[in-house]
């Protein structure tokens, strides 16, 4: 009856309003200032009136019957702020976001939180701000210069390849150094899969290749204890938490994007002489043997220089370019993508597919394959059941070049072997396989390019299912379960005409790994006000972690021809073996967060591990934190100063997490086979038992602040101290007792540092936006503790109580004496009271080794800009380091030899050799068979300061007015580029180098230009 | 509709949990190409399998196969290393000092002693049925831990007629340690009288009859021979020798076949040869490679030796010496490989000649000397050379030029000279190097035994003080 009433009553007035006012029609359009994209469903109110729309999924809004004594309209959107603007026809409304009502949330350990909560250190990286566009096949190696406190480094140029993380600096020796990867909630394998039955092979496979970058939503690193403690026993290189997009409520959309990409090497590496240049520094050469060491007078030795020289290293017309041979003119790369989202009320979906493939400088280096994924949720109707499904699938073909010191590496070969006057073909165009390279049982790489395949297949499909349910107010249960697949299936063949496979008649090694990684999560999380002022947050939950490998090895040779290469061709069977492990986790965890009025807030975490690859007496281990923070811009005393200092907040927390052995079964007394005797079988103990193993632990202090100011600038500063402990080392043991080594925990690290992360909005609130930040960090890292203290020299490479892990050994190198053109050393050898001699020397023999340096940089950063006008984007990502050095072992042992040998190419540095006496030069002269060549010293430790333009996109979104006619919803046109340009003070090699700092045969990295188009519906 | 979500998820968490937790073992996880130790020895051939695992261990490059029986012929005047670079220089150039000195040398013989006392271990625990076979087997593990000590003292601990066995010779390990442990070196007397009782309980275990590759009541005999040998009670040697030599059922191998018997696997003279087939146990360090000249071509005979082995022109040896990578006549070739591959040879630890020798040996140089078995035996290892030989009465000097000439390249004759007190004297020929780097050792001179390596003395404070003396 009620109703009835009602519905008359309102009829009354619309006839009343009809008939009594004048009316007009009000048509516009809400577009969103953030990302200028229509805003759909925003609500339409006419000021004073009940008269009200929302908006369409353009974003347009018609009024009709709008009273003309009305002035004025609201329109409000969630997150957005709310805006009054006068009437007038065809509207255009920019709404802008509304910090204060949507803060930031960020995602935790276990969950989100919200930014101005969160008492520990971590970082984050927006996917659709530093991934998109970016021409790189692992998001991994976007994330250099992105965010303070992490660093990146690449084995290899080569697609795929494997990349060193380190966050906070390196906390281990013999387990893992590397961050624990957790991608939606679940930890995941991460790094290197790739397995190989080839001693000292190059092959890599970065299983992080099997995510799409652009699936990322977001990547937040965790960094300190409290942000990454409730990973407890593998937490202690941080976590980088993954989380891919998720479908958003409203019109579904489809994406397309495709894009074409080329590739160069960054910089020019080994830059080596012209074969006029070879032949005058041969000469060289050869005339001071002739006079130094063959006691020649100068007629001899020019008769002697002239007849080798004329030989070997003749002046051609012409000469050849074996690196041109060698190398592809560039690399290139192409990808395609198929995106949809949407969603309604209770289920949203994001679905994508992806066809992505990478070719390298070579044949032989390439990456290529398919990566799906569907991510979908509901919720119940009455919102208190949410059940979700994150699904990957995803197939990929890698094929690497082979790596270092190796004939069938044409980085190595053309570095190594082949110099301009050596001839690629003989005068009928055959191959040219005689002279000096027959001479030096050299293979001919052009001829034999491309024959060797070394492939891995990978398939994975990760299966995440998870179900929420709200028990009672502020009480939730979430389950989670997932199963992630992946099968790796690893194929060396070497065919019967290659250099390598010739003295097996082909040879084939095939590698079927299967890895399953099992994971079930249950989470009881209860998070409630009381008295409007008391905020608690408290987890409960426990883990299963249940990992195994499943592997076969096979190897056949002697084939009869290529055709067929499997292993069932080969007439000689070799070994066969297979196997599997088991690796499991059990975890108790728990987490308590409680602030009073988001003034003040502690949290502690505690979580339980117990795992499978500890001793029985150290097989379960306890991690904590605790940590505090203080937001004093919300005190009283602090209002007056709220327009300048708009947050300020202090943080503190210590903590300790830890690190697993690498082994798997290290602790256990073992007994294995294939000691055979006389063909048949026999057996050995193979371990030598430590049921006392344990985890490293690591001791984490951080000490920060986040202020934001003037609303435009904000600015985050890190303090830390990481103490390592129970460092796992292979401790020398008496040899009577059967072994050599066993595993204890005795080594300590230390790493200290800053960090500060400055955003600044430039321009906001004009047509051009420009915001720019940097992210600049230092870490020094100490060994503190070895066992007994002693010393672990390896190479130029030494472990040393108080100097960095990755310090060099080596000679002082005190340059060239300027009159005879020899080089000198400082003897340091060890005086009476315990200085160093510091008196040079000519005998490199008798100069002796010192810590000489380490690779680590003093300042690690990136600047980031952001700057975008109408429809156009330019995102630019600068990195840089300071103070840090690389080892060129490369110019040391091949291209800086001094004329040692005149049979091999020599760095363009070498043109500056001394001469005569009074030449000033850091080259000394030139002496072939040079008896001090090679002789490790800091001659070759160069700065790896540097300045590169790691990352580069412009855009350029076609005006929607246009898109509509043809019946799109936008179409955006982008050129993206990695590595463009490069400013470094040591030119010969790239001045990115693997974690280690030293120079290798890897493939340098490479700089892309990449150009694409994206169309949405 | 609530009662069935909540349902679901508890037991959906409950599954996730409890099905991979109810078992108390789930952290107890196990590789699948190994056991456990204590469950790994439980059967006969579970022991048979452990004790393969023994042998196997002699056969690595720097015991047996290569650097044992190297070290003992290029530290003597018969064989040398080729040329500067080669292997086995360091050898014979007396150049290992405590920081170079390879510690596998060292360590080999102890891992397979561990190896052996895991299995002695498991078989005194009664877990296996007591029967002959499996007293084959112990005694088998007994006398392979004797042969480790006794090599280890003979490469470690002076000879024991230097001064009766009073100084140290190495740590003797008679159970199995644990990794903490930290043994200390006892005397040669004490090393010896280890040796033999082992091997004194090993020959009631074994039986007489042969198993290629395996050791036997004979081979106990015939290595309790040698150590008395090397100990000076020659009455027991005497004794022992005599009983292999007449009661044994290996014979000498005839002239017409002695070549060609070098190429062949187990002759009728294998008292004790380790079985290396191609597939298990054959690679490019063993010492048919290393000496071939088809493989590193590392040793030859030197000038001294070959004019030693023309004293006799028709001797049958003469027919050993092949080219080597110079193309010269200076090859030994009793390693000529088997199915094609220089590097698989059997190792002969025991051959009845030496057998022979060594009762020739005893029979002249004991108390009460038996004269008529040592020109018995000695014309025997002689006339076997060249049936034309004449006649000759056997006195120490000429066993002892004999034994150089049957078993060169065998590993005895650095041991040889020690033993007896005599000096290494090296001259001419083709050694590469000056008489002052080419050294003449004797058992007075540091260099007679080797240093006990730098990473035992780093990790073992109860022998950081007892380098043997010279070494430091």
């Amino acid at each position: 009856m009620k109703r009835k009433l009602m519905l008359l009553l309102t009829c009354l007035f619309v006839g009343i309003g009809l008939v009594t006012a004048q009316s007009q029609k009000i048509t516009g359009v809400v577009i969103s200032e953030e990302d200028g994209q229509p805003v759909v469903g925003a609500s339409v109110l006419v000021k004073g009136t009940t008269i009200g729309t929302i908006t369409d999924i353009d974003g347009n809004f018609t009024l009709s019957n709008v009273p003309s004594s009305a002035k004025t309209l609201q329109i409000s959107y969630i997150g957005m702020k709310t805006q009054e603007v006068g009437l007038k026809s065809n509207m255009r409304v920019i709404l802008k976001p509304d910090a204060q009502a949507l803060e930031e949330v960020m995602v935790v350990a276990y969950g989100t939180a919200k930014k101005s909560s969160f008492t520990g250190a971590a970082s984050s990286v927006n996917g659709d701000k530093a991934l998109k566009d970016i021409p790189v096949v692992s998001f991994e190696q976007a994330l250099q210069g992105s965010t303070p406190g992490i660093t990146v480094n690449a084995n290899s140029g080569q697609p795929g390849a494997a990349i060193n993380i380190r966050v906070r600096g390196t906390g281990s020796m013999n387990a893992s150094k590397n961050p624990l990867y957790v991608i939606d909630g679940v930890p995941v394998i991460s790094g290197d899969i790739a397995v190989s039955g080839v001693t000292n092979d190059s092959k890599a496979f970065n299983v992080m290749a099997s995510m799409n970058p652009d699936d990322i939503e977001n990547i937040t690193v965790l960094k300190d204890a409290a942000a990454a403690s409730l990973y407890g026993s593998r937490a202690a290189n941080g976590v980088i938490l993954i989380t891919t997009k998720q479908g958003k409520e409203g019109k579904t959309k489809l994406n397309f994007k495709a894009s074409w990409g080329i590739s160069d090497w960054a910089v020019k590496n080994y830059e080596t002489v012209n074969g006029d240049q070879q032949h005058e520094l041969a000469y060289e050469g050869f005339y001071n043997e002739g006079i130094l060491y063959k006691g020649m007078n100068e007629a001899q030795a020019n008769e002697y220089a002239t007849d080798w020289t004329n030989e070997y290293v003749p002046k051609l017309d012409s000469y050849s370019d074996w690196k041109g041979a060698a190398f592809n003119k560039h690399g290139n790369s192409q990808s395609y993508e198929f995106s949809a989202q949407g969603g309604s009320n209770n289920t949203s979906f994001y679905a994508s597919l992806a066809y992505k493939k990478d070719e390298g400088m070579v044949k032989t280096s390439n990456l290529e394959g398919f990566i799906g994924r569907v991510n979908v949720s509901h919720k119940s109707g009455d919102g208190k059941m949410q059940i979700g499904a994150n699904i990957t699938f995803s197939k990929q073909d890698s094929e690497v070049a082979s790596e270092g010191t190796s004939y069938s590496n044409p980085f190595f070969m053309t570095n190594f072997a082949y110099f301009p006057n050596l001839s690629i073909y003989n005068e009928d165009g055959s191959y040219n396989e005689g002279g000096i390279l027959a001479a030096l049982k050299l293979p001919n790489l052009i001829k034999d390019q491309g024959l060797d395949k070394n492939t891995s297949a990978v398939i994975r499909s990760s299966n995440s299912l998870w179900a929420s349910y709200k028990i009672i107010d502020g009480l939730t249960i979430k389950q989670t379960l997932s199963y992630d697949f992946l099968f790796n299936e690893s194929t060396t063949y070497w065919p019967i005409n290659s250099n390598n496979g010739e003295a097996h008649k082909g040879l084939m090694i095939k590698m079927p790994y299967q890895y399953h990684n099992l994971y079930s999560s249950t989470i009881l999380n209860y998070a409630k006000t009381f008295k409007g002022v008391h905020n608690l947050d408290v987890l409960l939950g426990w883990d299963v972690d249940d990992r195994s490998k499943r592997y076969t090895q096979a190897v056949g040779k002697e084939y009869p021809h290529d055709k067929l290469p499997e292993l069932e061709n080969a007439a000689k069977p070799q070994t066969a073996a297979s196997g599997y492990t088991n690796d499991n986790l059990l975890s108790l965890l728990s987490r308590v967060n409680y602030d009073y009025n988001g003034k003040y807030y502690v949290s502690g975490n505690f979580r339980r591990d117990g795992s499978s690859r500890l001793g029985i007496n150290n097989r379960w281990g306890n991690f904590w934190s605790a940590s505090a923070a203080w937001r004093i811009s919300q005190e009283t005393f602090m209002e007056g100063t709220s327009d300048i200092i708009n947050d300020l907040k202090i943080r503190a927390s210590y903590g300790v997490n830890g690190t697993l052995p690498a082994e798997l079964y290290s602790h256990l007394s073992l007994f294995g086979y294939g000691y055979n005797y006389q063909d048949t079988p026999g057996s050995a103990p193979t371990t030598v038992p430590n049921p006392d193993l344990s985890w490293e632990k690591n001791y984490n202090l951080n000490l920060g602040f986040d202020i934001r100011l003037l609303d435009r600038i904000n600015v985050a500063f890190d303090y830390y101290n990481r103490n390592t402990e129970d460092l796992l080392q292979d401790v020398p043991t008496s040899m009577v007792v059967g072994f050599g080594t066993t595993l204890k925990n005795v080594g300590a690290m230390n790493n200290r540092g800053v960090e500060l992360d400055v955003n600044v909005d430039i321009f906001k609130n004009s047509a051009v936006k420009w915001t720019s930040g940097l992210a600049i960090s230092h870490n020094r890292n100490k060994v503190t503790k070895l066992n007994d203290g002693k010393d672990i020299i390896s190479g130029t490479t030494i472990l040393r109580e108080g100097e960095a892990y990755y310090a060099w050994w080596s000679r002082e190198w005190a340059g060239v004496d300027p009159q005879t053109g020899e080089e000198q050393w400082v003897l340091n050898t060890k005086n009476e009271d315990g200085s160093f001699n510091k008196e040079l020397t000519k005998d490199p023999a008798k100069a002796q080794r010192i810590v000489v340096g380490k690779p680590d940089p003093t300042i690690v950063g990136g600047w980031r800009n952001s700057v975008s006008w109408k429809g156009l984007e330019l995102n630019a990502l600068f990195s840089f380091t300071l103070g840090g050095h690389l080892m060129d072992d490369v110019a040391l042992l091949y291209m800086q030899t001094d004329g040692e040998k005149f049979y091999t190419p020599i760095g363009v540095d070498q043109l500056n050799r001394w001469q005569k006496p009074g030449d000033i030069t850091d080259v000394p002269r030139r002496i072939n068979g040079y008896q001090y060549a090679r002789y490790g010293s800091d001659r070759h430790m160069q700065s790896s300061n540097h300045l590169r333009l790691k990352s580069l996109s412009l855009s350029y979104s076609l005006p929607s007015r246009w898109m509509k006619s043809a019946g799109l919803s936008s179409t955006r046109v982008f050129v993206a580029g990695n590595n463009l340009l490069t400013w470094a003070a040591y030119k010969n090699v790239d001045p990115e180098q693997p974690i280690n700092g030293v120079t290798s045969f890897a493939f340098p990295n490479t700089k892309t230009v990449t150009f694409g188009i994206e169309i949405g519906l | 509709m609530k009662r069935i979500y909540i349902k679901s998820i508890v037991l959906v968490a409950l599954m996730g949990t409890m099905t991979f937790t109810s078992c108390s073992g789930y952290l107890d996880t196990f590789p699948s190409d190994s056991l456990v130790s204590d469950e790994a020895i439980t059967t006969q051939e579970d022991a048979e399998t452990a004790l393969n695992g023994a042998y196997y261990t002699l056969i690595t490059d720097t015991y047996y196969g290569n650097d044992f029986l190297a070290r003992a012929e290029v530290g003597g005047e018969d064989v040398q290393t080729s040329a500067i670079g080669k292997r086995t220089e360091n050898y014979y150039r007396y150049m290992y000092r405590q920081n170079t000195a390879p510690k596998t040398l060292w360590s080999i013989p102890y891992k397979a002693i561990n190896r052996i006392n895991v299995l002695l271990k498991a078989i005194d625990s009664g877990i296996i049925p007591n029967t002959d076979a499996l007293k084959q087997v112990k005694g088998e593990a007994l006398a392979l831990r004797a042969l480790c000590h006794f090599d280890l003292l003979i490469t470690y601990g002076y000879p024991y007629l230097k001064d009766k066995g009073a100084s140290l010779g190495v740590p003797l390990v008679e159970a199995v340690l644990p990794a903490t442990e930290l043994p200390a070196r006892a005397t040669v007397t004490e090393g010896y009288a280890m040796v033999l009782r082992d091997l004194d309980n090993a020959k009631n275990l074994v039986k007489e009859d042969i198993v290629n590759g395996h050791i036997n009541r004979w081979t106990v005999k015939s290595l309790m021979a040698r150590v008395n040998l090397y100990k000076g009670d020659y009455e027991s040697a005497y004794t022992l020798a005599k009983d292999v030599v007449e009661n044994s059922s290996y014979k000498l191998i005839p002239n017409q076949d002695y070549i060609a018997s070098w190429g062949v696997a187990f002759t009728s003279e294998a008292i004790f040869e380790l079985g290396i087939t191609s597939l298990s146990s054959g690679n490019r360090e063993l010492l048919g490679y290393v000496a071939n000249p088809e493989g590193y071509a590392a040793l030859i005979a030197t000038a001294d030796f070959i004019k030693l082995l023309n004293e006799d022109p028709k001797d049958v040896r003469l027919g050993l010496l092949a080219k080597d990578s110079e193309g010269k006549k200076r090859f030994i070739n009793k390693l000529p490989g088997r199915d094609g591959a220089v590097a698989v040879n059997n190792v002969k630890i025991v051959r009845l000649s030496d057998v022979y020798l060594i009762a020739a040996e005893a029979a002249l140089r004991k108390a009460t000397p038996d004269q008529d078995l040592a020109d018995k035996y000695l014309n025997a290892i002689i006339k076997r050379a060249n049936p034309d030989a004449t006649t000759v009465i056997a006195t120490p000097d000429n066993i002892m030029k004999e034994r150089r000439k049957e078993l060169v390249m065998e590993g005895h004759r650095m041991y040889d000279v020690m033993r007896l007190g005599l000096t290494i004297t090296r001259t001419g020929g083709d050694h590469f190097l000056n008489n002052i780097d080419l050294v003449s050792p004797n058992w007075n001179d540091y260099r007679a035994v080797m240093p006990i390596p730098q990473a035992e003395i780093d990790a073992n404070p109860n022998i950081k003080g007892h380098q043997n003396p010279g070494y430091n």
